[in-house]
């Protein structure tokens, strides 16, 4: 008897989290289910749109940070 | 020079030995996801610009005590690290009073509303301007996983493990936030 596949496996699918068996299965399912089909078409826009937001921290944190960084290494080969 | 096809363990084994470039090169790559995962779990552009600071302090110090074990996982090794100090955060500001004007509104809420956006360098187009003002209504568990897990590249049973539930838990948790993000938008879509 075939296990029925849920919309969480469709995620870890989506995700890469799955064996090469159960993709198998999994794409299977997604070839005849509509409704698994729908909420992979959404997942996959929603990871689209996700792709789309980027945040950049300003230039003084990545200063600040890399400042930081020389210091502890100027205490480390000062003993 | 084709940074990209440089390895993180590579970046982080030439950080150690004396190249400060290399640490550079490795906040470089990540910035954006670490930044925009502190965001969306803080919800304040100046606290997450100081979250981003300490979260890689912490990555320095750790790296330099030999603390990172490289399992091809620098990236949600720092998120782990970001997740936790927004945490810190979150908690030390509910434990805050609020400091209030004469109209009882909160003072500091001014310095969000009213500052330009001079340091403000989201890419954004007004739809991702929504999502993330969808992503934050979220629930808290909800939208935790959602950043994990797609900014954050943690695999759900690492998500499991970082927030102390069970793998199905966490994946129903993706699965609601999912489901809910696309009813906020079609909600906020009839709405315009």
């Amino acid at each position: 008897m075939h296990q029925t596949i849920t919309q969480e496996d469709v995620i870890r699918y989506a995700y890469g989290e799955t064996s090469a068996e159960e993709q198998l299965r999994i794409e299977e399912a997604l070839a005849s289910n509509p409704e698994l089909q729908d909420f992979f078409a959404l997942l996959k826009q929603a990871a689209v749109e996700m792709n789309g937001i980027r945040m950049t921290p300003h230039p003084t944190s990545v200063r600040i940070i890399m400042e930081e960084s020389q210091d502890s290494s100027m205490e480390i080969s000062n003993g | 020079m084709h940074t990209h096809l440089i390895p993180d363990q590579k970046l982080v084994v030439s950080y150690l030995e004396g190249n400060e470039a290399a640490l550079e090169m490795l906040i470089r790559r990540y910035k954006q996801k670490v930044m925009t995962s502190i965001y969306m779990l803080v919800h304040d552009r100046y606290l997450a610009e100081d979250i981003f600071q300490e979260t890689f302090i912490k990555v320095i110090h750790s790296l330099r005590q030999g603390k990172y074990q490289h399992e091809g996982k620098f990236l949600p090794w720092v998120i782990r690290i970001a997740r936790n100090l927004c945490i810190d955060h979150i908690r030390r500001r509910k434990k805050m009073p609020t400091i209030t004007d004469s109209e009882g509104k909160d003072v500091f809420g001014y310095i969000k509303v009213d500052e330009p956006n001079a340091h403000d360098r989201m890419e954004s187009s007004q739809t991702n301007s929504l999502l993330i003002a969808l992503i934050e209504k979220l629930p808290d568990e909800q939208r935790e996983v959602l950043i994990l897990r797609h900014y954050g590249e943690l695999s759900f049973k690492e998500i499991a493990e970082l927030t102390g539930c069970s793998i199905n838990t966490a994946l129903g948790r993706m699965r609601y936030a999912i489901l809910n993000l696309r009813k906020m938008m079609v909600f906020s879509a009839q709405r315009q």
